[in-house]
C-alpha cells in the first residue's frame, strides 16, 4: 500500500470510528438513578415514580432519557402540566427551543400563566433571539412576582443580548440591591452573564493600553484593547467616577467628555501561568472590567503597566 | 508561453514583496515593539516609539549573522573543506530504513517527555474548557444564547474528536496529543513529497519539534492541532489523491473555521504545483464545491459566524505586530525569518518553483490571522494560531536545505 493511501485510511478511519462511538455515548448512571429505574421497572404505570425518574435524569444532565420518559408519561396522561414543563425545559437544554414552544402550547389553559411556564417560554424565545416575545414573557413573570430572581436574571440576559446598558443596570440593581457583595458581580466568574461590552454604552467608552516588560524593565510588547467588559451596575459607575488619577475635559461634535487616565502597575500580571490575555482594574475588591483579545506568552519576572482611558459624556 | 511566464513572474514578485512586507513589520516590531501601535493605536500615550525591545538587538544580530553565513555559503566563499562538508551533508541520500530509525529517535523522547502532560487538569489549564463543556451539552445542533459555546459547536469535527477523546479514553487530551504527533509526521511526509528528499523532511520535523509554541500547545485539548493537521494533509493530498484534498480541507474548516481564510494559499499552492492543467482545474472546482457545502451547512445550522463579523482596518496592522509578541519564545524562527524569506526568494529565482507557494504559505498564514482580527473581535488570538506558520516555516527550512540534484522536479508545467 502506498504510504499516502495508508495515511489517508488511518486518519479517516479514526475519524469515522470516533464519530460512531461519540454520539451515542452516555455518562454512567449514579446510584439514585439505578434505584429509581429499578422501582420504575416494577411499577411501570406509576406516573409519580416515572416523573421522579425523569426529573432525576434531567438533573443528571441526561435530557434525552428524560424526554423519552416524559413522552411515555404523556402517552398515558396527555394533560400533565409538570411533565409538559419538564419536557420543555429539557428541549431548551438540548438547544431545541422551537420544539419546546410547541410542547408548551399544549399546557392546559389554567396552567398557562404559571411563572415557570412563562419563564420557559421566554427562555425559548431568548434562544431563538426573538427579543420582543422573550421580553413579553419575562415581564409577565415580573408582573406576577416583581422579586422573582429567575425573572430578573432573564431580563439581564435579555439586556445583554440587546446590548442595552440601561435595561441591564435597572435589573442588576433590582437583583443585587445598591451594595452587592464583590463576588456577586465579579465579571470574571462563570460565563459572565452580567457583563456587557463597555463601548456599547452611550455614556462611557474606554480603552486600555498595556506595556509588558521583563524583569530587566525592557519592553516586550505593547497591546491595546477596546473590547472591555463591565457589569452595568450603579456601583460600577460610582467606582469609575471616584477613581480618577488624571482628568481632562474635551468638547467635540458629539458633546462634552470627561477623560480619565488610570495607570496600574501589576507585579503579577498573569491570569493563567502561560498567557496574559486580560487585565483588571480593581477598586475595593470590585473588579470594574477587563479586556482581552491579546494573549501574549509570559515568563517569570514579566510585569505590566496598564493605562486605562475612560471617557464619560457629561454634556 | 511568454505571456504565461510574464503572468507567473508578476505573481512571483507580488508574493516576494508581500512576504517582505509581512516579515518587515514583524522584524520592525521586534526591534521597536511600541512603534506601530503607538502610531496607529487608539490610545493617546507618552510612549517612546523607538524604545528598543527586550530581544531586538539579539534577533537583529542573529538574522544578520545567519543571512551573512547563507550568502557566504551560496557564493562558495567558505574555505573549500567546510564548503565540501556542508554540501556533502545536505546531498546525503537517506535510506528508507535509516529515515524511519531517525524519526523514531526523534519522536520517542518527545512522546515520553510529553505524556505526563496528558494527566494535567485541562480545566485548570484552559479557561475555555468550561465553554467546551457547555457546548458539549448542546452538541451537535442544539441552540444556545451562549455565543462562545455556539461557536464551538459550529466546529463539528473538533467537537466529535474531543468528545470522543473524553468519552472513550476518559482523557480529553489524548486524541489532541495523537493529533500533534500526526502533525509532526505529516510535516515530514509533506516536505519529503515536495522536495523528494528525506533529509529535508527530517530537518522540517526537527524544526517543528523544537518550536516553543508547538511544544506549549501539543497536548492542550482546547487548543488542539487537528485543524493544522487536516490543512497540511489537504496540501499533501493535492499531490497524492487530489480529489480527497478538499475533504481534508473541509475537515480542517469544521475543526477551526479560521482555515477557511487559507483558501487563497491553497489555490496558489495548486497553481504552482507540477500537476497537469486539467488536474489543477479539477482541484480548484472541487475546492469551490467544498466551500459551497461548508457555507450551506453553516447556513442551515444558523451558524454564529455571520453575527460576529465587522471590519476594522487598524486592527489588521496591530495584529501583524502582535505576531512578534506572540511567538516571542520561538527564538529560532524569529532569528531566521528574514534569511529564510531571502533564501526562498533566491531559490524561486533559480527556478525552484515550489519555494514560491511555501513562502506564500508562511507569510500568508501570518497575514490570515491579521485578517481575522480585522473582521472580528470575537476571537482571542492565541499563539497557537501560528502553528501553521511554524509548520510551513519548517517546510521552508527543509526546502532551503534541499540540495537534491533533481530539485527542479516541481517546476510548473
Amino acid at each position: 500500500m502506498k504510504h499516502s493511501n495508508f495515511l489517508f485510511s488511518v486518519i479517516f478511519g479514526f475519524f469515522t470510528i470516533f464519530t460512531i462511538f461519540t454520539f451515542p455515548n452516555i455518562d454512567a448512571q449514579d446510584e439514585k438513578i439505578l434505584e429509581l429505574e429499578d422501582i420504575a421497572k416494577n411499577n411501570p404505570k406509576n406516573l409519580d415514580i416515572l416523573l421522579k425518574l425523569a426529573v432525576t435524569y434531567y438533573e443528571s444532565g441526561m435530557c434525552e432519557k428524560a424526554i423519552s420518559l416524559y413522552d411515555e408519561i404523556l402517552d398515558i396522561r396527555s394533560n400533565y402540566p409538570e411533565v409538559i414543563f419538564g419536557k420543555a425545559i429539557c428541549l431548551n437544554q438540548l438547544g431545541l427551543p422551537e420544539q419546546s414552544l410547541l410542547i408548551l402550547d399544549t399546557v392546559p389553559s389554567q396552567n398557562k400563566n404559571e411563572i415557570h411556564i412563562l419563564l420557559t417560554k421566554g427562555n425559548s424565545y431568548l434562544m431563538l433571539r426573538e427579543s420582543d416575545k422573550a421580553e413579553e414573557y419575562f415581564k409577565k413573570v415580573l408582573e406576577k412576582n416583581p422579586d422573582s430572581e429567575s425573572g430578573l436574571i432573564s431580563m439581564i440576559i435579555l439586556a445583554k443580548q440587546l446590548r442595552d446598558h440601561n435595561m441591564a443596570e435597572t435589573f442588576l440593581a433590582k437583583l443585587f440591591g445598591e451594595t452587592p457583595a464583590p463576588s456577586q458581580i465579579n465579571p470574571q466568574s462563570g460565563v459572565m452573564p452580567f457583563a456587557l461590552s463597555f463601548n456599547d454604552s452611550e455614556i462611557y467608552s474606554a480603552s486600555l493600553q498595556m506595556q509588558i516588560r521583563n524583569s530587566a524593565d525592557k519592553l516586550v510588547a505593547i497591546v491595546e484593547s477596546e473590547k472591555i467588559l463591565h457589569v452595568p451596575h450603579p456601583l460600577m459607575y460610582e467606582i469609575l467616577d471616584n477613581n480618577a488619577i488624571f482628568v481632562e475635559t474635551i468638547q467635540n461634535d458629539a458633546g462634552i467628555f470627561e477623560i480619565k487616565k488610570i495607570i496600574v502597575k501589576d507585579s503579577e500580571p498573569a491570569i493563567s501561568s502561560y498567557f496574559l490575555d486580560r487585565a483588571t482594574l480593581s477598586f475595593d475588591e470590585y473588579l470594574v472590567f477587563f479586556a482581552y483579545n491579546m494573549a501574549i506568552p509570559i515568563e517569570e519576572g514579566d510585569y505590566t503597566i496598564a493605562e486605562w482611558t475612560i471617557k464619560k459624556k457629561i454634556g | 508561453m511568454s505571456q504565461l511566464n510574464r503572468t507567473k513572474n508578476i505573481f512571483n514578485y507580488f508574493i516576494f514583496i508581500f512576504s517582505l512586507f509581512v516579515v518587515g513589520i514583524i522584524l520592525l516590531s521586534i526591534i521597536f515593539p511600541a512603534l506601530i501601535i503607538s502610531t496607529l493605536g487608539i490610545h493617546a500615550n507618552t510612549l517612546d516609539p523607538f524604545e528598543i525591545g527586550y530581544n531586538g538587538s539579539l534577533i537583529l544580530l542573529s538574522n544578520f549573522i545567519i543571512l551573512t553565513l547563507g550568502i557566504i555559503y551560496y557564493k562558495n566563499k567558505f574555505p573549500k573543506q567546510i564548503q565540501n562538508i556542508i554540501s556533502k551533508f545536505f546531498q546525503k541520500k537517506l535510506s528508507k530504513k535509516f529515515t524511519v530509525v531517525i524519526i523514531l529517535i526523534i519522536l520517542l523522547p518527545y512522546v515520553v517527555f510529553t505524556t505526563p502532560e496528558l494527566f494535567l487538569d485541562e480545566s485548570l489549564q484552559a479557561p475555555d474548557y468550561g465553554i467546551f463543556l457547555a457546548a458539549k451539552e448542546k452538541f451537535p445542533f442544539g441552540k444556545t444564547t451562549f455565543t462562545e459555546a455556539a461557536e464551538q459547536n459550529d466546529r463539528y469535527v473538533r467537537m466529535i474528536l474531543l468528545i470522543g477523546s473524553l468519552e472513550i479514553f476518559q482523557n480529553v487530551k489524548l486524541l489532541p496529543f495523537l493529533g500533534s504527533i500526526a502533525l509532526l509526521l505529516v510535516t515530514y511526509i509533506f516536505t519529503n513529497e515536495i522536495t523528494k528528499n528525506r533529509l529535508a523532511g527530517i530537518i522540517s520535523l526537527l524544526f517543528l519539534i523544537q518550536s516553543y509554541t508547538f511544544l506549549r500547545y501539543d497536548s492542550f485539548a482546547m487548543y488542539e492541532n487537528f485543524w493544522v493537521l487536516f490543512y497540511v494533509l489537504s496540501l499533501y493530498l493535492i499531490y497524492k489523491k487530489f480529489l480527497t484534498s478538499p475533504i481534508s480541507y473541509a475537515l480542517s474548516i469544521f475543526t477551526k473555521a479560521f482555515t477557511a481564510i487559507f483558501l487563497p494559499l491553497s489555490i496558489i499552492f495548486v497553481l504552482y504545483s507540477n500537476l497537469k492543467t486539467k488536474t489543477k482545474i479539477s482541484i480548484l472546482i472541487s475546492y469551490g464545491i467544498m466551500l459551497g457545502l461548508v457555507i450551506t451547512i453553516w447556513s442551515l445550522d444558523a451558524s454564529v459566524y455571520d453575527n460576529i463579523l465587522r471590519i476594522d482596518i487598524t486592527k489588521f496592522f496591530t495584529a501583524i505586530v502582535k505576531t512578534s509578541y506572540q511567538i516571542r519564545f520561538d527564538t529560532l524562527l524569529l532569528a531566521s525569518i528574514f534569511p529564510l524569506v531571502i533564501g526562498l526568494i533566491i531559490r524561486a529565482k533559480h527556478g525552484y518553483n515550489i519555494a514560491v507557494p511555501i513562502l506564500f504559505l508562511i507569510t500568508g498564514s501570518i497575514f490570515a490571522g491579521a485578517v481575522i482580527e480585522m473582521l472580528s473581535d470575537h476571537f482571542v488570538i492565541l499563539p497557537y494560531r501560528f502553528i501553521p506558520t511554524i509548520v510551513f516555516f519548517a517546510v521552508g527550512i527543509g526546502i532551503l536545505f534541499n540540495h537534491k540534484v533533481d530539485g527542479k522536479i516541481h517546476e510548473t508545467q
